[in-house]
Order: C-alpha cells, then structure tokens, then sequence
C-alpha cells in the first residue's frame, strides 16, 4: 500500500511539475498534467505487472 | 497566449540578471519565478518539491555526499546521489546541518525516501531551469508550433521515402 501510494503521490508530483514548467497557459497546464498523470499511472502498473509476469 | 500570471510576470533585464535567476532558483525552490514577479507558478513549484523533500527525509531516505566509497562503484553511486541531492539547494544544506538525511538502509522504506530527496532535487533543477527560459523571454507557444511543424515535416519525409520505395519495387517487378 506505501509503494502504491508513494507511486501515486510520484506520478502527480512529476506531472504538475513537468506541465507547469512547459507552458504558462494554466488550461494548458491542467490538461497537460491529467494526461501525464493517467499515462505514468496506466504506464507504471502495466511495467510492474509485466515485470511481475517475468519474475 | 493567455499567461497564467497576467501583469506582474517580467523578464530579466540582463544575461547577468537571467543567471541570477538561474542560480537562485536552484538555491532556493521558486525563488527564481518569484524574482520573476510568477508567483502562482512559484508556489506551486515550492510546494511540490518541499513535500517532496520533506516526505523522503520522513521515510528514512539518505541524503548522498561527496563521500568515498569502500568500492569505486560505491563512490559513483555516493557522488551521483550528492549531485541529486544538491538541486534541492538550501534545503539539502540546511537538512545536512542540522543530520536529517543520514538515513536507515534497513528500514523497509529506505529505498522509497531515497527516490523521494532525488526527485524532488530534479524537480529543483527543472524549475530553475524553467525559471532562466523566463527570464529570458522563452516564447512557449512558438516553440511548441515549431515543434509541431518539424515533427509534420519528418512524418511527410517518411511517407515521401516510402512511397519512393514503392515505386522503385514496382518498377524493378
């Protein structure tokens, strides 16, 4: 549950800060974020469970 | 464009002035975009990597320093650490003078708060990074339209060589 949580808190704290950092048009920012966000957390438990299939 | 911070965002007047804002912003997290007059771009930038910051020394991470290893691939791996753990600035100085950091290798959670003080170095960085484009009156909007169009260009390039390849097959059949 830790790392669970700790790679939700990771996901959002990566797409906030790489969204707000390449535009400064804030509609820009939020759509920006919520696609990164969804894509690193889709993206991070299909490689754990990819990685879990392999182990 | 619509810009996020209106009226009060600026420019730096110099190269000297961008450097500064260079180099403060990597001292102190937002300081740059704050000088800048950004300060919802500021705050939220702070925030993130201070939590971050603070959340790795909470679950037992290690702050790296420029320490020699009993192996070279230990040393490596200490002074990589040291590198990422120094974007965080002054809150890598302060937390190593004050022994937060020295972390629990055995702790379950170590390896967590590890990733945590590196992260949240890097996103330092990433802000001060972003806060000398600003100050030097990077156009965001225009890069993303050249970039747009570069990518078009090589995705007709592409198809223009494949379609040459066709061709030629179906001349030499």
């Amino acid at each position: 549950m830790t790392h669970f949580l700790c790679l939700v808190y990771l996901s959002l704290a990566i797409s906030i800060v790489v969204s707000v950092t390449a535009t400064n048009d804030p509609s820009k920012m939020l759509r920006r974020s919520l696609r990164y966000f969804c894509f690193l957390v889709v993206g991070s438990i299909a490689a754990g469970w990819i990685m879990l299939l392999f182990s | 464009m619509k810009d996020w911070e209106g009226a009060t965002a600026r420019t730096a007047s110099s190269k000297a002035g961008a450097l500064f804002v260079l180099i403060l912003g990597l001292l102190v997290p937002g300081g740059g975009h704050i000088y800048l007059g950004r300060r919802k771009k500021a705050a939220v930038l702070a925030t993130i990597i201070i939590v971050t910051f603070f959340l790795g020394i909470y679950l037992n991470g290690r702050l790296y320093g420029f320490e020699q290893g009993q192996s070279g691939s230990e040393t490596l791996i200490n002074y990589i650490g040291a590198l990422g753990g120094l974007g965080n600035g002054i809150l890598y100085i302060l937390a190593k003078a004050s022994g937060f950091g020295e972390g629990n290798i055995e702790d379950k959670t170590f390896e967590l708060g590890v990733a945590f003080l590196l992260s949240s170095g890097l996103f330092n960085i990433l802000a001060a990074a972003d806060a000398y484009r600003c100050s030097v009156g990077y156009d965001y909007d225009a890069a993303e339209e050249a970039r747009i169009a570069e990518k078009e260009k090589r995705k007709s390039e592409k198809k223009a060589r494949a379609a040459k390849r066709q061709s030629a097959k179906q001349v030499s059949k």
